[in-house]
């Protein structure tokens, strides 16, 4: 099997790749969500902490 | 065994040990979805009706199973929470919602993508896909439940009833091809007897569905250790962590801790 037949996918290749390429997607974004809100929760920490000592 | 559950349930140590085990459950889940991919999309042969077209399953029948897996996940850990007042439970349950719905909304686009050279079409209202839209709306309402209430307890407490409750669609779901006419392929791999699959493309199906499974308690751990860190913001040991006020002046240094 060559790559030209591999990537044809017997005919199907707009199918499958379609699919695997939304597959990576989702994948990525399950990742790089926790990543971008963990930043944010640390700096909204960071926030409450800093009103807390004005507070008090 | 009861003594480590127990640690666990502690937020301090919840954070503290899952912090340890998140690289390496990134290494089992690219163990199993390397050469899951690897068998899956070269090895495995053509079927020999649905020609290449069937490789599609290698994501789509692991992205359901997960949905499904996903949500009683959260009932299970939702009731927890509910029954004993378990704030890591709580948190559990609300982290594993958006997953699970990016799992059903997977599942859906794929086997439309799937269904259009098969079936002839990308959807049919018939009960499998029907119900496995439902499940989406169960989360995606889930979701909006637990965003519109601003005490964590109660949300938490709404949820979790919610989920439950949902949760009579799951054995819907897995029966509906059985139990009603469907365009939907029945089961292949979960029959009693044996699969009606040959092994060399069920493999790969077996190792993709470990590697999504792994993949989904990694990135469920890490959106539970941020949920925690915010949930437990007055305790001592997230100020010593992340605090730098004038009160905890060396805490810095801590910073680099993941």
């Amino acid at each position: 099997m060559n790559w030209q037949q591999w990537f044809d996918m017997g005919g199907y290749g707009a199918y499958v790749w379609s699919s695997y390429a939304l597959t990576a997607i989702i994948l990525l974004w399950n990742l790089i969500t926790p990543i971008f809100r963990r930043r944010e929760v640390l700096r909204k920490i960071q926030n409450w902490y800093r009103q807390e000592d004005r507070l008090s | 065994m009861w003594a480590f559950l127990h640690k666990l349930a502690s937020p301090k140590h919840f954070y503290r040990i899952t912090g340890r085990w998140i690289p390496w459950l990134w290494v089992i889940t690219l163990l199993f979805m390397v050469p899951g991919l690897y068998l899956g999309l070269w090895v495995a042969p053509p079927d020999y009706q649905q020609g290449d077209s069937f490789r599609i399953m290698y994501v789509h029948v692991p992205a359901a199973w997960m949905s499904l897996f996903i949500y009683v996940f959260m009932a299970v850990t939702g009731g927890i929470g509910l029954i004993w007042n378990m704030k890591m439970a709580d948190i559990m349950a609300a982290s594993s919602a958006p997953i699970g719905a990016s799992f059903t909304f997977l599942a859906l686009v794929t086997g439309a993508i799937w269904g259009k050279p098969m079936w002839g079409t990308w959807w049919v209202w018939d009960a499998r896909l029907t119900s496995e839209l439902i499940l989406l709306f169960l989360y995606l309402g889930y979701i909006a439940l637990q965003a519109a209430i601003e005490e964590p307890r109660t949300a938490a407490r709404a949820a979790a009833i919610l989920a439950i409750v949902g949760s009579v669609n799951i054995p819907i779901i897995h029966y509906s091809v059985e139990w009603w006419n469907t365009l939907h392929q029945g089961p292949t791999v979960t029959r009693m007897d044996k699969p009606a699959i040959h092994p060399s493309m069920l493999w790969p199906l077996l190792l993709m569905a470990a590697a999504f499974q792994v993949y989904f308690f990694t990135v469920l751990l890490m959106r539970a250790r941020t949920e925690l860190l915010w949930r437990e913001r007055r305790a001592r040991w997230v100020r010593e962590m992340f605090g730098n006020s004038t009160r905890t002046p060396f805490s810095n240094t801590e910073k680099v801790v993941t």
